[in-house]
């Protein structure tokens, strides 16, 4: 069965903080949503080289073409059940 | 391995940065005027290289390839630090041959080429940013207490579902 993924509050706050377009949101969380837990095997052999989990990388265009890498940090040894995003960063090109 | 521009990237890096010791370690003699005019047609050469590794690097940072570039862009870091030594140290150089009176040719190319480094510095940086500890650190912290969305949760709050 796959883990179940959980955003911290905080982790919230920062992405509302990022003030991004609609479609980037809905891209973004619908990946994560569908594919970070499906995908876990293959995604998890990046690990942080800090034993904090491992980190994941994933760029997306919005409507002008413009691409928006996220960096995502997850926490998947606190708990065997989570996959936990302790940390997210975007960056523009 | 790395591609060409990589490997050419960081072998450019390191000859510069021993070419500019070798004048540091002789600047006395009487070649040094010489000297230093080679070292900004290098510094020259070098900024177009580093732009190239760079362009490099962010092709593949936005791609597909996203996930393979840790090493890249810490490879990216310590040879751009080491560039940007080389340009203040060559400056440092200019000004020395300034105050002995002479005027080396393409100083004005060479202050342009240093923004550019300086940029690209600043760049790698952005790009490649640290961990935020202080948000993991949060991040763990509101998971024991059982707080915490699920990423549906998020998507259906993005498509104006839910509530913020």
């Amino acid at each position: 069965m796959n883990r179940k993924v959980t955003v911290p509050p905080n982790i919230g706050t920062e992405w509302r903080r990022l003030g991004l377009p609609r479609e980037l949101s809905i891209a973004f969380w619908a990946y994560i949503h569908n594919d970070l837990a499906a995908n876990y095997e293959k995604l998890r052999v990046n690990r942080d080289q800090g034993g904090r989990g491992f980190k994941h990388k994933k760029v997306f265009k919005d409507k002008d073409g413009n691409a928006h890498l996220f960096v995502i940090l997850v926490d998947d040894e606190t708990s065997a059940d989570h996959l936990i995003i302790t940390d997210l960063q975007h960056i523009p090109r | 391995m790395h591609n060409v521009v990589i490997r050419r990237f960081l072998g450019r890096s390191r000859l510069a940065e021993s070419l500019v010791e070798d004048v540091f370690a002789e600047h006395k003699n009487a070649m040094f005027a010489r000297d230093v005019e080679e070292l900004i047609a290098e510094c020259l050469e070098l900024e177009k290289i580093s732009r190239s590794a760079w362009d490099y690097v962010l092709d593949v940072l936005f791609s597909e390839r996203a996930n393979e570039t840790d090493e890249l862009g810490n490879m990216m870091k310590m040879a751009i630090a080491k560039v940007s030594v080389v340009f203040n140290r060559v400056n440092q150089l200019i000004d020395e041959m300034k105050a002995r009176g002479h005027g080396p040719k393409e100083v004005a190319d060479f202050l342009i080429a240093r923004r550019e480094i300086q940029r690209i510095n600043e760049d790698v940086a952005k790009k490649f940013p640290p961990i935020n500890e202080e948000m993991v650190k949060r991040s763990l912290e509101a998971f024991r207490r059982g707080e915490g969305r699920t990423a549906e949760e998020m998507l259906h709050e993005s498509q104006g579902h839910g509530s913020s």
